[in-house]
């Protein structure tokens, strides 16, 4: 019975509350339509000033990543071309040498003589 | 599909009303409609078009709850100073406070009547009961939508609809039941 009577009020309250938006004033009217206009443009601004962010951005940011992608590809590619590794033939004979070195069993007495032996050879023969 | 715009002018009569009863101004509520709809297209546009209702309602639940916090913050800033509004001087604040038991006779006269003094009613109910009310009997949202633009749990709106109710036909009932109208 309550929840009845609960119903019908309800249903009487939206018969009224109905009937005071439909006897709105053409000012409100007026006023809202405006207000939805704005707020519909307000968005469309928005996307816009996005959009024309995001083209300016890809503007300015296509160039420079070119220029750096081209930067980039020099730095890595030129190393390859212009300092190609040339065997050094001193060090690598150096490291023979000290490998032999380590690995023989003679005293180390005898490869110190062996320098003045080499250099002893290379003076010309006096008297 | 529906457009934001067909969704928002079927929208904009109710929010305004929704705005005008719980600020008992016209220019307030305008305000209040217009940033909830710039708030909604801008923010939540690209949300399901059936998220639109809840979505909206919310936001205009948040403009109205900050109206009032405003209106709090003001009144107590002019209480502190010992001033009043300009607007505010002439007003009996104990002339606005709704008497339960005071009779409406105009309410048994047209439904006209019956529509203004139902306004009146709704305007003097908590704020709470009155969102309630209007979203729930009038926008025809769900409990689980008004729970969602009020913020609040499903048992809350249920609870406060039926104060609202209460209240409402305790104010409007007598005349409502023995008027020349309604009883569909």
């Amino acid at each position: 019975m309550n929840h009845e009577k609960d119903q019908a009020f309800h249903e009487a309250a939206r018969e009224a509350l109905d009937k005071q938006e439909s006897q709105l004033t053409p000012e409100v009217k007026r006023a809202l339509y405006q207000a939805r206009v704005d707020a519909l443009q307000k968005r469309n601004q928005d996307k816009d000033s996005t959009r024309l962010w995001g083209w300016s951005l890809q503007k300015s940011l296509y160039p420079t990543g070119l220029a750096m992608a081209a930067i980039l590809t020099m730095v890595l590619w030129l190393p390859d071309t212009g300092s190609e590794i040339v065997p050094d033939s001193t060090s690598t004979q150096f490291s023979a040498e000290t490998l032999d070195m380590l690995s023989a069993e003679e005293d180390l007495s005898f490869y110190e003589d062996l320098e003045f032996i080499n250099w002893l050879a290379t003076q010309p023969e006096q008297g | 599909m529906q457009s934001l715009d067909q969704f928002l002018a079927e929208v904009e009569g109710r929010a305004f009303q929704i705005a005008r009863i719980a600020t008992g101004c016209d220019q307030d509520a305008l305000d209040i409609v217009q940033e909830s709809m710039i708030s909604l297209v801008t923010s939540y546009s690209d949300k399901c078009e059936s998220n639109w209702k809840p979505l909206f309602y919310r936001i205009l639940q948040n403009r109205i709850t900050d109206f009032h916090r405003r209106k709090t913050l003001t009144g107590k800033i002019f209480a502190w100073i010992g001033l009043k509004k300009a607007d505010e001087e002439d007003i009996d604040l104990l002339e606005q406070i709704a008497d339960p038991n005071a009779d409406m006779p105009e309410l048994a006269l047209s439904k006209d009547r019956f529509s203004d003094a139902l306004i009146h009613a709704l305007e003097q109910l908590p704020a709470r009961q009155q969102q309630t009310f209007l979203l729930r009997i009038w926008e025809g949202l769900s409990v689980k939508e008004t729970a969602e633009a009020m913020q609040c749990g499903e048992g809350s709106v249920k609870t406060h609809l039926s104060r609202a109710t209460q209240t409402l036909r305790a104010h409007l009932e007598p005349h409502y039941f023995s008027g020349d109208h309604h009883e569909s």
